[in-house]
Parts: structure tokens; C-alpha cells; sequence
């Protein structure tokens, strides 16, 4: 079958495959580990690596919305904002994402002992206050306390990645969805620092559904 | 078995890995790992040993030209060439708990192959194990 255009929007949502029922699907292949809703239960999007027998349910409950899946046609992909910054400075880095892209988890590196704070802003998101872009903390947050991470700037051989997972996959589906990453150096030695921050999530193919 | 948990696969634990000792300096160093071709791969964790940290990676799925680890022309600062994640920012060992898991699984097809590219500056040679963890998925004969 040709490839088809609609107006208001892509194929796939006009024959009906929209995130709601993307995310059904998701939720039909992999059960919430706690069906019953209960307020002021932890939900943890690794809830889904758990037994399905509820062992845990007192703990954890998957997220009311349930990250999308491989059946949905997303894959998992690693963005990644890299700056080599002189002490002290600050740059602005732009992600621009595939179709869908929902994060999942967020780590980052600093090449030296200093580290550096980061700010994200999700350009397109658009929660009723006008213009679009919400920032997602209140302040450029010491990387430390933001990002996991396993990079040890001290030990070359020490083995390890911490990457912090969000209690909730955050979204963005926007069209054309944009990520602004802003970087400041807090190291104030003579060497650059070499910096990366990474956004783990899922996106959707590109030709999705064919 | 609850008939609403089961999606007619039996999942064996399995994990594919590939050994390399990545040349000092090299830049994107080519790596392939390619799918058994008797089931599809539930992949679910990804782990590494390296020697040391100052190493990045690219991966890409040959027959779709995916790439898993991308950026923007925008977000490339630190240099002209994107040559990848830093290793530790990507997965660790599970002696350190620091495997990473997807969190969401994604299916590998039967005989589909991977592309791996090392980029290494810690100026010697660099042993790397990259071990890809999941599940088999074996196909149920049907119950009549």
C-alpha cells in the first residue's frame, strides 16, 4: 500500500493508533504490577523487570502511563549533549529527537573532579502557560544530583554506570520535539572539561507502522 | 498460565557477547555481532568490562540503519566528530550492580547484525567485553 498523508496528522494516528492506545496495547502485553489504583504508592518504571505475581506491589507500581514498547515500533536510543568547556563556561546544546521520543532515564560524565550543573528544557511542551518550553528543574542542578553516573574522573579502571531513572517516563511528542541542554563548567583548573549528558528513552521508527 | 500474561513465547535466559581489544587511539573501530538465527532476542540489559573508561561507543542495527546512540549537529561541541557515548555512561558490569537495563525490552530479529564502534583515547590497547542480556524467545507450539 502507497504511502498516504493525512491532514491532521500522520497515517498511523488517523487510523486510530494514537499514544493512548499505543500504550494499551503496551499495557496488554506487559501487566501492571498493580492493577488497583492506590494513591501514594511509589511507582517505578522498572516495575516491569519484577515478577508478575505482585511480590512487590506493596513497594513499587508501574507508572499509571506505561512506557511504550517494541510492539508500538519504538526503539530504545541514547541522546547525547557533549561539550568541552574552559572553566567556568557555559554553552547551549539543542537535541532535536525522533517521533516520540519519551525519556526514560538521564546519566552524565564529567572528565574532570569539578563536574558541572545542568539545566534541561523541554522547548516544546506546552502545559497551558502560553508560550511553549518547560524546564525540567528549578535551577541548573550540579550534575551530581541530577544525572546518575558512573564516570570517575579519579579512577580510570573503576567499572560502573548509575543511571537515574525517572519515576514516570516524561514525553516528547510535540512535533518536532527539542531538548535544550545547558551546560555550565563548575571546574576552575586550566584544562577543559570534557562533558556529556545522555537522555535514555524511546522513539518510534520513522516508518512506523510499515 | 493467565492468558492475558502470555504471548506464546517461552523466554530463555541468554546473553550474546562480544570480546575486543580495541586498538590504542583508534577511532570507531568496527565491531559486528550478529543474531543466532534460530530465535529472536529479547533484549532487556546491556553490561561492559573495559580497561579502562576512556572509551565511547556508536551502535547501529545493519537492514534498518538504525543508530541506538545518536545527537544533534547542534549538540556536538566538544568536537567535529560524534564518535559516541562514553562507555561508563552507557553500562557497567554486574559486579558493580551497574548493568543498565532498558527498562522497555527491544526484540533483535534472528540473524540481524549489529554494528559496534569503539573510539578509544586512552592511548593503549583497550579489552572490552560488551555483553547484550535477555531471553531467547522460543516459539510455543500451539495447545488444540
Amino acid at each position: 500500500m502507497p504511502y498516504v498523508t493525512h491532514q491532521g496528522g500522520p497515517p498511523s494516528e488517523a487510523a486510530g493508533n494514537t499514544q493512548d492506545s499505543a500504550a494499551a496495547r503496551s499495557a496488554s502485553a506487559t501487566q501492571p504490577m498493580n492493577p488497583r489504583r492506590w494513591p501514594l504508592v511509589l511507582t517505578h518504571t522498572l516495575a516491569r523487570l519484577l515478577p508478575l505475581h505482585q511480590y512487590q506491589e506493596q513497594v513499587y507500581r508501574l507508572a499509571e502511563k506505561h512506557p511504550p514498547g517494541f510492539e508500538d515500533g519504538f526503539t530504545p536510543i541514547w541522546e547525547c549533549a557533549t561539550a568541552l568547556l574552559p572553566a567556568r563556561q557555559t554553552t547551549q546544546l539543542r537535541i532535536n529527537f525522533q517521533k516520540k521520543f519519551h525519556l526514560l532515564a538521564v546519566t552524565g560524565s564529567s572528565a574532570l573532579a569539578g563536574g558541572f550543573r545542568a539545566q534541561l528544557y523541554d522547548m516544546k511542551k506546552n502545559y497551558g502557560q502560553g508560550k511553549p518550553g518547560v524546564r525540567l528543574a528549578g535551577r541548573g542542578v550540579n550534575f551530581a544530583t541530577f544525572l546518575g553516573t558512573g564516570f570517575n574522573p579519579a579512577n580510570s579502571a573503576a567499572q560502573g554506570s548509575a543511571a537515574f531513572f525517572l519515576r514516570e517516563p516524561h514525553p516528547f511528542t510535540e512535533p518536532n520535539a527539542q531538548c535544550l541542554v545547558i551546560i555550565q563548567n563548575q571546574d576552575i583548573t586550566a584544562v577543559s572539561n570534557n562533558i556529556q549528558v545522555v537522555l535514555f528513552g524511546m522513539a518510534r521508527r520513522f516508518n512506523w507502522p510499515d | 498460565m493467565n492468558s492475558m500474561l502470555d504471548d506464546q513465547f517461552e523466554r530463555q535466559y541468554f546473553s550474546y557477547v562480544l570480546d575486543r581489544i580495541v586498538p590504542a587511539s583508534a577511532v570507531q573501530d568496527p565491531n559486528a555481532l550478529q543474531i543466532l538465527s534460530d530465535a529472536d532476542f529479547e533484549w532487556w540489559w546491556v553490561l561492559a568490562s573495559r580497561t579502562s573508561n576512556l572509551l565511547k561507543v556508536l551502535m547501529t542495527e545493519q537492514a534498518t540503519g538504525r543508530n541506538f546512540i545518536g545527537t544533534s549537529p547542534q549538540a556536538q561541541a566538544g568536537g567535529a566528530v560524534f564518535n559516541g557515548i562514553n562507555i561508563d555512561n552507557w553500562c557497567g558490569t554486574a559486579q558493580g550492580n551497574a548493568s543498565f537495563p532498558l527498562a522497555v525490552p527491544y526484540v533483535m530479529p534472528a540473524t540481524r547484525v549489529y554494528s559496534f564502534f569503539f573510539t578509544d583515547t586512552s592511548a593503549a590497547p583497550n579489552t572490552v567485553e560488551l555483553v547484550l542480556s535477555g531471553f531467547k524467545l522460543w516459539p510455543r507450539p500451539s495447545v488444540q
